[in-house]
């Protein structure tokens, strides 16, 4: 098996994996849309490219038989569940080294739509994480309710109580700063 | 904020935070472009991953060198005071802290020992043994000590996994339920904390425990990540290879009292306090012995829902002496085998109440036909007297008990039985049981009053009720079944004796050689009593996979189920877990019957 070598914007041969998981295929149709969605959370693309890369490192090699067809919903499991993990630790970090004032502000370079755009990422962020995610896959990714369900691991009921709630705390929260 | 919001109706002003959400999920996520190498370092990451195991490969490494400890409980305390305090340099190899500092003990790994601070640094296949000191090694299984205990108290080897394993056994985690580790362990244990506790070296391994799913190509949540800390051969902190849980902690619960190895003396009551959330607002608090994990007392608590934190309080009555751990427990989660927990080691030494025990759990082939009485807390102590099943023993007053691998020893007086002089020794607490202060006489009054006692002690319910939205109800995640309702499903109450009647109807067969206790099925406050409903639901479910064994035959139409276990009391109990459901129309009934078993 050759190792890839990292030669810019050429494809390297297919990697071995388990016999039911075709790497290429589930890059090229996976890779992009869930780094955006761990960007979401992290904020930073190196951050949010590698919380997606060890999701693709542990479905290929991890202990988990993943069933065909259900790559994506594991894939977007884990790369909540990396996300949330890494924003865990640098609260954890902030919280012992706060960050030097003057580097958090940079929404305010921008426009108003963007300030409010990015004010309301920021809220997103402070869900509890189950309305938070239930936010993302159903607003960024489209995902239906059975979708989101099974992404999650909840009842297709909870995915509205989840949606709600979290909808009625983005309400609240932005009309406490009116 | 924009004020177009405020004429407009709730409906509408939720549409208009919608596209907003839509709009600056979409704006932020296009904003986003991979890497376009990002597939080749991919590949080759996985390449990599796939190679054989061969050697432990470990993340960022903390080494704290000091001198020594006296309970490895208190590592938790060390964990804190660095995440709190920061002791130490930094790295710059690995940005972690270290701590160099005297070497006064064997136990000391001082700055050598961060020589090997590096991927390979304690190289070893998981499960290989390590060559260390194997003193009491030839300690054979006797009645009194279990061959785990025998290992741990002979310094053998105790990898990480086998650690958290036997720990999750301990606290009542269904390893079948549960992946500890992200992938493969240890290789996804972060060791990132550790902390000096009296001068000792600390290595404290952070590993997640992974709650699996039912069904679903992927895995559940993390629902504890434990802390594991290697010991030496005499129990405290040291590098013989023992690895021993002392923390789990979760972010669904946080225990703040008691802290971790809280000493008690003296109290009759543990007050326990936190916050935590579970779906179905509930959390199961138990104490456990930390020999044997036997339940030494349970309660039922509020806490938050859906994923937030609210306060939860409880008092747990504490009898005679024990180590023990305290485990906070989320109500079942939806699909999720399991239930996020959070666990501290305590240890108490309770008020004389002058309970009576006696020894049970000798089998008929027990070699020594009894109870080896011992010197001093140890298998390798000397036995003074074998005592037969049954034999009444007393706990003496206000001593404590002495810990050694996974046996916890008791101080006990055996009454002399002619007259003679008492005998003093050290037995293991496993083979020890309450007397039962029951009336033994089977009167009905009797057997319902302890049937009745323990129902209540193992079924909760949300205090929600069951009338209109927003309900939930789940019976107790400790007897691994739950049913839970969401807030859009409809529900239905029968009157009691109606629906009495027919689970009667439906169940006697079952249970016509048996006196019936109390059916309790329903809603009501945790701990209150309950009438006997039939709950009729949009779309039947079972949705604890932890009683996945019984979900074939669920929804296929009845299904049935025992669980034998042993009260406080030390009375063995049968727990009788029946469900109906009708595929045609939706109803789902569900029962619990709790007997006595002679």
């Amino acid at each position: 098996m050759g190792v890839a070598t990292l030669t810019t914007g050429e494809r390297v041969p297919p990697v071995e994996t388990s016999a039911t998981l075709d790497l290429p295929a589930l890059y090229d149709e996976h890779y992009r849309s869930l780094v955006r969605l761990a960007a979401l959370y992290v904020d930073d693309v190196g951050s949010a490219e590698e919380v997606v890369q060890d999701a693709f490192v542990k479905m290929t090699t991890g202990r988990y038989r993943v069933e065909v067809g259900k790559e994506g919903p594991y894939l977007r499991a884990m790369v909540l569940n990396g996300a949330r993990s890494l924003l865990r630790k640098r609260r954890v970090r902030r919280a012992h080294n706060p960050e030097p004032p003057g580097l958090v502000a940079a929404a305010e370079v921008a426009g108003l739509a963007r300030a409010e755009g990015d004010r309301l990422l920021a809220l997103i962020r402070e869900l509890p994480a189950k309305q938070a995610s239930v936010l993302v896959l159903r607003y960024y990714l489209d995902l239906s309710e059975r979708e989101i369900a099974e992404t999650l691991g909840i009842a297709p009921g909870s995915v509205k109580s989840h949606t709600h709630r979290g909808l009625q705390k983005l309400k609240k929260a932005l009309e406490n700063e009116r | 904020m924009s004020d177009s919001l405020h004429s407009l109706s709730e409906d509408e002003e939720l549409a208009a935070i919608e596209a907003k959400v839509r709009a600056a999920l979409s704006r932020r996520a296009e904003e986003v472009e991979p890497d376009p190498n990002a597939y080749a370092l991919l590949a080759a990451r996985v390449v990599e991953a796939q190679k054989p195991p061969g050697r432990w490969v470990w993340g960022p490494r903390m080494r704290i060198a000091v001198a020594s400890v006296a309970s490895v409980g208190l590592l938790a305390a060390g964990v804190a005071a660095v995440v709190g305090g920061g002791v130490g340099e930094i790295d710059a190899t690995n940005g972690v802290s270290v701590v160099v500092a005297p070497s006064s003990t064997g136990n000391d790994r001082g700055a050598d020992a961060d020589a090997d601070t590096g991927p390979e640094a304690d190289a070893a296949p998981p499960g290989a043994p390590r060559e260390l000191d194997t003193e009491g090694s030839d300690q054979t299984e006797e009645n009194g000590e279990s061959t785990s205990s025998a290992d741990a108290e002979s310094g053998a080897v105790v990898t990480r996994e086998e650690a958290a394993e036997a720990f999750l056994k301990l606290v009542g985690v269904g390893v079948q339920s549960v992946d500890v580790g992200l992938g493969g362990l240890p290789d996804d244990g972060e060791v990132v904390d550790g902390g000096p506790v009296d001068g000792a070296v600390v290595d404290v391994t952070m590993i997640p425990v992974v709650s699996r799913r039912e069904g679903a190509g992927a895995p559940g949540p993390v629902i504890a990540t434990l802390s594991l800390a290697e010991t030496g051969t005499d129990g405290t902190v040291g590098d013989a290879g023992r690895f021993q849980v002392v923390e789990a902690r979760s972010d669904q619960v946080v225990i703040d009292t008691p802290t971790a190895d809280a000493a008690l003396t003296g109290q009759s009551e543990l007050m326990v306090s936190g916050r935590a959330t579970g779906f179905e607002g509930l959390v199961e608090i138990e104490l456990r012995s930390a020999a044997d994990g036997s339940v030494l007392a349970s309660k039922t608590a509020t806490a938050g829902s859906l994923g937030e934190l609210q306060p939860f309080g409880a008092t747990l009555r504490l009898r005679g002496t024990e180590r023990a751990w305290l485990i906070v427990r989320s109500s079942g989660g939806a699909e999720e085998a399991a239930s996020a927990f959070a666990a501290v080691p305590v240890s108490y030494v309770g008020p004389d109440d002058g309970t009576d025990y006696r020894v049970v759990n000798i089998g008929p082939d027990d070699p020594d036909g009894g109870l080896n009485l011992r010197a001093a807390p140890s298998i390798k102590s000397a036995s003074l007297a074998v005592i037969p099943p049954d034999t009444p023993v007393r706990r003496r007053s206000g001593a404590i008990p002495t810990v050694t691998g996974t046996t916890t020893w008791w101080p006990v007086v055996v009454p002399s039985s002619a007259g003679g002089t008492d005998l003093e020794g050290w037995v293991a607490s496993s083979y020890l049981a309450v007397v039962d202060r029951v009336d033994s006489q089977d009167d009905e009054a009797s057997l319902a009053a302890r049937y009745w006692a323990a129902s209540e002690a193992f079924i909760s319910f949300a205090a929600s009720g069951v009338s209109g939205a927003g309900d939930e109800l789940v019976f107790s995640p400790r007897l691994g079944l739950g049913v839970a309702l969401n807030e859009a499903d409809p529900i239905e109450l029968r009157p009691r004796r109606q629906a009495d009647a027919e689970l009667l109807a439906t169940t006697h067969s079952r249970f016509a050689d048996r006196s019936l206790a109390e059916i309790v099925v329903g809603q009501g406050e945790a701990g209150a009593t309950v009438d006997v409903v039939e709950l009729t639901v949009g779309e039947p479910r079972f949705i604890h996979p932890a009683s996945r064994r019984l979900a074939a035959g669920y929804f296929g139409g009845a299904d049935y189920s025992t669980t034998d276990y042993t009260g406080i009391d030390g009375l063995a109990r049968r727990t009788h877990l029946f469900f109906t459901s009708e595929p045609d129309a939706p109803a789902v009934v569900f029962g619990v019957i709790v007997e006595m078993v002679e």
